[in-house]
């Protein structure tokens, strides 16, 4: 009775090129839905591609913003140090594009020789999605452990349909070696022309002055005696004075302008509070430089020595290093 | 039969049909948009697959530096291989359709320590057997060399790096070595001692080659020495400065 009703219908819709219209329109809309699924599923999946890169971005910019030479070695950390701190700022990208729990891994290798220079470690990190399935198919736990450290990280990548990405900290260490020598190289270059500085300023007071035996400054070979050989000034110790000097001799010039109140240079103390006028930031501004350059790239101090072997005649060696 | 069909299409009388027509029209209109996206999505992919390939190349390279730049005395070694390189950067070292990338290294030359790296990462199977059997004369010149897929290395420059840094700090052991001189008495300034080289200089400053491998300090007489370090095994080089104060002791009035 229905099927006679339906066929014997003569209404717009039931002509032959509406039938066509209807099963081509359908024909369609499968279509099109399938696609849909699939762009929903394929969003998904760079939604989650894209937000582990965002994570190590985040993780490499806490890496360089503070001297830090460690990386958050936990997922809670991450969430603390990295989410809550800001270095990422969508906090929906805590979980992948499926509302799982990201797996997430490091390990690090200390003292590693980059460039001919002793690195306190280099950082390594995977982090990964466990895909559509919600199986870990790119390891669990300590899948990078720290006394593989670096092969075990070459060697990983996502297995199966996990998605994610890797990130080693040797690149920044890197560009902090390049900054670190420079820096070693502009202080010992500042302290050298320091010393040039002071050498050729007492040197021309020597050498005009009618009576150099009577000047402090000119006479070291015998204090307080009246014999001045020529080029005796030259004996005297012309780099500023540091307190990891072990000798108590005053061998130091004492130059005109920067003195301590008691007439005796300046002792540039290693372990002084940088806001001191001591302090090895102090000393940074006396040879000109910025005061940042008491602090290397990985933040450790300063510690200027001038007199390493403790000599109490010139020639004296003087070195730099940061602790 | 046949002849009936033909006679029937021939007589076609249907009447015009809006309907069908705008729907064939629209159909045709949604197919050529649809080629047109297709063609600029695959145009997308293919230029961001030539980016992903060119950046790759550039994380190879810089692994490679990294891998050199990176040794000491035990992790020294003449083998460019994946798995040293994976160590050294965090790029993939894999080929489009996952096969590993294809390195060829020519062996060690003594005189500079370098080394020349072709490496691909085509999955074409005759660039690839190209890359493998590639003479080491012919890498630079080789037509492939000019492939988007395609690098050749020189570790030249990063071996040269090594060596000059162990110049600079070996120049610096031989200013402290001048200064254990100066401060002997005047008319009797000697260099130091192989012992006392150790004890005074060597242990305190503790300034080594590249490889973390103290300098060889050699004592022949009280103004001559001799300062040296060693490339590691097997590039095994000896790159030796004489120290000869022999003048300025004698214009200082020592016999």
């Amino acid at each position: 009775m229905f099927f006679k009703t339906l066929k014997t219908q003569t209404g717009a819709m039931f002509s032959m090129d509406a039938r066509i219209a209807l099963v081509v329109a359908s024909v369609l809309a499968v279509s099109i839905g399938g696609m849909q699924m699939s762009r929903i599923e394929r969003t998904k999946v760079e939604n989650t591609d894209v937000a582990a890169t965002l994570i190590l971005k985040g993780i490499e910019q806490f890496y360089v913003s503070a001297a830090n030479t460690a990386v958050p070695t936990t997922w809670a950390n991450v969430t603390t140090q990295i989410f809550d701190a800001g270095f990422v700022e969508n906090q929906t990208l805590t979980t992948d594009g499926w509302g799982s729990a990201w797996v997430y891994d490091t390990c690090q290798a200390t003292n590693v020789s980059i460039d001919g220079t002793i690195v306190p470690a280099v950082n390594y990190v995977a982090i990964y999605s466990a895909g559509k399935d919600g199986t870990n198919n790119s390891g669990t736990g300590d899948f990078l452990p720290n006394g593989t450290c670096a092969a075990s990280y070459g060697a990983w990548s996502p297995a199966g349909d996990d998605i994610g990405h890797k990130f080693s900290t040797l690149e920044i260490e890197k560009d902090r070696v390049k900054k670190f020598t420079i820096q070693g190289r502009e202080i010992l270059d500042a302290l050298t022309a320091y010393e040039n500085r002071m050498f050729i300023e007492n040197q021309a007071v020597c050498s005009a002055s009618a009576n150099p035996e009577t000047l402090g400054r000119c006479d070291w070979v015998d204090p307080g005696g009246n014999v001045y050989e020529p080029g005796e000034e030259g004996r005297a110790h012309y780099y500023p004075r540091s307190s990891e000097d072990g000798t108590a001799a005053n061998f130091y010039y004492v130059p005109n302008l920067i003195t301590a109140p008691a007439g005796v240079q300046n002792t540039y103390s290693t372990v002084a509070a940088p806001a001191n006028n001591n302090s090895m930031e102090a000393l940074m501004e006396l040879i000109g430089l910025t005061r940042e350059h008491a602090v290397d790239p990985w933040g450790r101090r300063l510690v200027y020595d001038s007199n390493v072997t403790d000599a109490l005649t010139a020639p004296f060696s003087i070195s730099v290093e940061f602790q | 039969m046949l002849t009936a069909f033909a006679k029937a299409l021939k007589n076609q009388q249907g009447g015009f049909s809006p309907f069908m027509l705008g729907l064939v029209a629209g159909m045709a209109v949604f197919s050529a948009s649809m080629r047109k996206q297709a063609e600029r999505e695959i145009a997308n992919i293919e230029s961001q697959q030539q980016l992903i390939e060119t950046e790759q190349l550039a994380a190879i390279r810089s692994g490679i530096e990294n891998m050199i730049m990176s040794e000491d005395a035990a992790s020294f070694s003449t083998a460019i291989t994946v798995a040293r390189m994976q160590a050294n950067t965090s790029t993939k070292l894999e080929t489009r359709n996952g096969q590993p990338i294809v390195i060829n290294a020519t062996a060690l030359d003594n005189a500079d320590g370098s080394q020349m790296i072709m490496i691909t990462t085509s999955d074409d199977p005759f660039v690839r057997a190209d890359v493998t059997n590639m003479a080491a004369g012919d890498m630079q010149s080789s037509a492939i060399n000019q492939r988007d897929d395609v690098i050749v290395i020189s570790t030249a420059p990063y071996r040269t790096r090594q060596l000059e840094i162990s110049q600079t700090n070996r120049a610096t052991l031989v200013d402290f070595v001048y200064d254990f001189w100066m401060t002997g008495a005047p008319g009797a300034r000697e260099l130091p001692t192989n012992a006392q080289y150790n004890t005074q200089i060597r242990d305190v400053y503790n300034i080594r080659d590249f490889w973390g491998n103290h300098f060889n300090y050699n004592r022949t007489s009280a103004q001559i020495a001799t300062i040296s370090f060693t490339t590691p095994a097997p590039w095994s080089e000896t790159f030796t400065q004489r120290i000869d104060l022999t003048e300025e002791a004698q214009a200082a009035g020592q016999p």
